[in-house]
């Protein structure tokens, strides 16, 4: 069919067909929604897309490419605008958008330039240094950080292939398919971007029936579904990293799970495609059944289409063609050695331009290097030997299916070792990892390729077989030759992956043993930090946010990130209570503020294990408000009180010293603490300990118990073992759900932990003194503070009510602007003064007393040694 | 050099010789997708190439070796022809 008559089938005709196709994406968007896939700018893309879809199809076919350039730029607009708290702010959104079309036509422009190649090439680059000098933060407007990683996730690839084509092409492009081709739907959410050729982009535009390319399109996206939801179960059941592999069993789960993670991004890609299709432009698959590669350009062929697409048309072809006088072999060397060290290089070029950020590894350059002369040897034994290739699906005998099923299991396994190096963050860490190695590896990597080479047998063997085989398992590409039935298959996976992620379904249909799929399932795509995502491999940290890229996050999920630091994460993972443990030594600019630590990883000058004689040493334990998040170092209330504490003393050598160390950090939950006293404050043999409770003390304690079991953190207490027995929580249960469960038993975890830091404050002869004081912004009500301080009572603290601290004082007036939980200066000060004058008045302290006790004890000391 | 006349089945020919033996030869039409469908990856493309220039005394470019100029028998046959003239 010509696309003339194909396009005159459509346009103002409402076939039964075109509302088959909008019934399937509705129950795509329902299940987008009810399975909170992705970014909340990603959803809202999916639900105008659907709209934006039955416009451009009931338009006339000579008006559609004009709706949809205006959609996608709408589309943009909409992603654009997203802020914190505000569904969409529309200075943001028109300002943000007009410059990123603004630059990307300055871009556009340049290319078509009539001048030669490489004047334009060298034009194009001094563009992008200097777009590169906005990304970095070295010029620009903080409103506009979002737009240099988006812009660069529309140009940073597609244009070296625009600059190819049309130097190439006697025709210049229009303006409306060029800035259909870069500003495409879409592209604003999901800035990890399939590379779509622009020839490829309008040649095949419509060339089919309109139904069979949307059918086709629904399809993949409905694929794209179930990769994500299958990353998920990977991504939650699964996924190890390198760090964790302690023996045999789980350095297969670590190799496996690290190359299953990719199914993030053929999910994405197929997604995305097949959106494009439903607006005409037939694309070809992006990704094919790429765990099924039967040998490394296979696997290369397989994995990412479009990219393998891209680098044959800009850099394999015209290196080949250059150099074919010295013989094909060596001029495919030559392309192919060329093809891997762009690849590598474009990676890193890719992680600058989305996370601002980039660090080049050896594992990094091992892989593409090993990758690529796996794939040259393959490529000159197949110029060599010739490889079999079939005009039908083709029919394997017994023998050829064996062979054919080895040689994926072999490739699958190779790909998963390399992939692994990928995974992690140096070469010694991964010997070491593979060093684990015992005959569990063995078994368990015989029973994974025995699974590989079962799925081959269904997926590449029996549609070769069987008519009926063949049509569950045949490969995507080619028109369906039953719409209604293409259709109704399309919709039974849609309602099936609907089923599975609705609510009611996953928790009262599903049975006990499938929980953790059906937590899993119901894992939103959370974000990533840097620190957690250093060891998922490449793509994983993409994904992962730190202030390079807040406000781009920030943007895509219209939510506040806080936890952010410059640079990398100053933070360490711990196996215990805390989970993580500030790095000794940093310095770096966080929360607004310097911060630095000491020797012991302590927001606080250096101070050493034993204490200067007569000294009374006060240990002060808390989360982020306590550490001073926002706040400089010499205005936290610690500083003052300590300050208001030696003022007494000032010129007098005979009255005792006060010493406040600050062993406070944020996030940290009364559970954390016990790990504080135990790890770290304890040693330091405190007189007395501070610890300021914390608004949020039941709901991250909760949180932290669960996550003990999450990350294997021993849990040795028969109580605490059989609440979580009881309301059936397991490792892999998902976070959210797991805290639900728990949250009936919160008031008996605290306690649990209270009396845990009081076990180990009086095991070192500390008194312990519990200390509630409000976040401004975020104040209990009387009965909880009430119930906080008995649990804190009956566990042995000496307890003081800070509550009434804040009284008088507006909200307003106490906190941060930009960490609004946090208090400001005046909270601050408010807070040292009111425990200074409580410590010292209260006759259960007894502050004055014990310090001249101390210093007493101390003077008879110093006697005793001096005689 | 080939004439016009007989280009396509020159081509044919080769193909089914080369990257399609023991296949059905009517199975292989002027217009059956070759790079589309994996018939034609970049190893058979560039002998393809290398062929054509042989046999038809042409030149072709780097840019000429995908989808639009060789994905079908009839679009390779095109390409020689212009390149011909």
């Amino acid at each position: 069919m010509t696309r003339r008559s194909a396009e005159a089938k459509s346009g103002f005709v409402v076939q039964p067909g075109f509302l088959l196709i909008l019934g399937q994406l509705i129950l795509i968007a329902l299940l987008v929604r009810v399975l909170d896939m992705q970014t909340s700018a990603f959803r809202r893309v999916v639900y105008v897309s659907i709209p934006g879809f039955a416009v451009h199809h009931l338009l006339p076919p000579r008006l559609r490419l004009r709706f949809f350039a205006a959609f996608s730029i709408g589309a943009l607009a909409l992603v654009m605008g997203g802020a914190d708290g505000r569904l969409w702010d529309p200075t943001l959104a028109l300002f943000r958008t007009a410059v990123i079309l603004a630059y990307g036509a300055a871009l556009i422009g340049i290319c078509l330039l009539p001048i030669g190649f490489w004047k334009r090439a060298g034009l194009l680059a001094a563009a992008g240094g200097l777009a590169a000098l906005f990304r970095a933060g070295i010029v620009g407007s903080p409103p506009l950080a979002i737009v240099w990683p988006v812009l660069a996730a529309m140009f940073m690839f597609r244009t070296f292939v625009y600059l190819y084509d049309v130097s190439t092409s006697p025709k210049r492009p229009s303006l409306g398919r060029s800035l259909s081709y870069f500003f495409v739907i879409f592209n604003a959410c999901c800035l990890l971007f399939p590379v779509i050729d622009f020839k490829a982009f309008w040649r095949r535009y419509y060339d089919e029936e309109p139904l069979v390319i949307y059918q086709r399109g629904v399809r993949w996206m409905g694929r794209g579904i179930l990769h994500l939801l299958l990353y998920r179960i990977v991504d939650q059941l699964l996924s190890v990293q390198a760090t964790d592999v302690t023996n045999g069993t789980q350095l297969v789960q670590f190799v496996v799970s690290n190359l299953l993670l990719y199914l993030n991004v053929s999910g994405q890609f197929h997604f995305i495609v097949g959106t494009l299709l439903l607006f005409g432009f037939n694309l070809p698959e992006t990704n094919h059944r790429y765990f099924l590669a039967s040998s490394f350009t296979d696997y290369w062929r397989r994995v990412n289409i479009y990219w393998k697409d891209f680098m044959m048309k800009v850099f394999y072809y015209p290196t080949f063609f250059r150099l074919k006088r010295l013989g094909t072999a060596w001029a495919l060397v030559i392309a192919t050695v060329v093809v891997f060290a762009v690849t590598w290089a474009l990676h890193a070029y890719q992680t600058w331009w989305l996370k601002g950020t980039v660090s080049v590894t050896l594992t990094d350059a091992l892989f593409w290097a090993i990758l690529g002369l796996l794939v040259l040897f393959n490529a000159l034994w197949e110029l060599k030997s010739g490889r079999q290739r079939r005009l039908s699906t083709r029919r394997y005998s017994v023998r050829e299916a064996i062979s054919l099923s080895l040689r994926t299991a072999a490739t699958f396994a190779v790909i998963g070792v390399l992939w692994s190096l990928w995974s992690t963050e140096s070469l010694s860490l991964w010997i070491h990892v593979w060093s684990l190695a015992d005959r569990y590896t063995l078994l368990w990597g015989a029973a994974v390729m025995g699974a590989v080479m079962i799925a081959t047998v269904f997926f590449e063997v029996l549609p070769g077989l069987d008519t009926t085989a063949a049509g569950l398992t045949r490969p995507s590409i080619g028109a369906p030759r039953k719409p209604g039935v293409e259709a109704a298959r399309c919709a039974a996976l849609l309602v099936a992956m609907l089923l599975v992620g609705y609510p009611l379904v996953r928790t009262q249909l599903v049975p006990i043993w499938l929980q953790p799929f059906r937590d899993a399932l119901a894992a939103s795509d959370s974000l990533g930090n840097s620190e957690e995502a250093q060891g998922r491999g490449y793509y994983e940290s993409l994904k992962a946010f730190d202030e390079a890229n807040r406000q781009l996050w920030e943007t895509l999920r219209r939510e506040r990130l806080v936890d952010i630091y410059t640079g990398n994460n100053p933070v360490r993972r711990v196996r215990d209570f805390r989970f993580r443990e500030p790095l000794p030594l940093v310095h770096v600019w966080a929360y607004s503020t310097d911060f630095r630590t000491n020797r012991w990883g302590m927001r606080d000058r250096d101070v050493s294990v034993t204490r200067s004689p007569g000294t009374l040493r006060i240990a002060l334990q808390g989360s982020s408000h306590v550490m001073g998040w926002g706040v400089p170092e010499n205005r936290i209330f610690k500083a003052s009180l300590e300050e208001t504490l030696n003022r007494g003393r000032a010129g007098a050598n005979d009255a005792p010293r006060f010493e406040i160390l600050n062993f406070a950090f944020n996030g940290l939950s009364p559970l954390g603490q016990i790990s504080v006293v135990e790890a770290r404050a304890g040693a330091f043999r405190p007189h007395l300990a501070l610890f300021i409770a914390h608004t949020f003390d039941y709901e991250w304690t909760v949180r932290d118990v669960s996550r003990c079991l999450r990350e294997g953190v021993p849990l040795d207490d028969a109580t605490l073992r059989e609440t979580l027995a009881k309301v059936h929580i397991a490792a892999r249960t998902h976070p959210s759900l797991a805290d639900e469960r728990l949250k009936p038993f919160a008031a008996e975890l605290v306690a649990w932990s209270y009396r845990g830091i009081v076990e180990k404050w009086r095991s070192v002869g500390t008194l312990p003194i519990f200390v509630f004081v409000p976040l401004p912004a975020a104040r209990p009500p009387q009965q909880r503070i009430a119930e906080q301080l008995s649990l804190a009572e009956r566990a042995g603290f000496v307890c003081l009510d800070l509550s009434h601290v804040f009284d008088g004082h507006d909200t307003s007036d106490l906190v941060q602007r930009d960490y609004y939980r946090h208090m400001n200066l005046l909270a601050h000060d408010l807070v040292a003064d009111e425990l200074a004058r409580r410590l010292t008045s209260d006759p259960r302290i007894d502050l004055w007393g014990r310090a001249r006790a101390v210093l007493a004890a101390d003077q008879a000391l110093a006697r005793l040694s001096s005689q | 050099m080939s004439t016009d006349k007989n280009l396509e089945t020159v081509v044919k020919n080769y193909i089914l010789t080369e990257f399609l033996p023991g296949e059905d030869p009517g199975e292989l039409t002027e217009l059956t997708p070759l790079i589309t469908t994996g018939i034609l990856d970049s190893i058979a493309t560039l002998k393809l190439v290398g062929f054509l220039e042989e046999e038809f005394s042409i030149t072709i470019e780097a840019h000429e070796a995908d989808a639009e100029h060789l994905d079908t028998i009839e679009r390779i046959a095109a390409l020689v022809k212009s390149k011909a003239k």
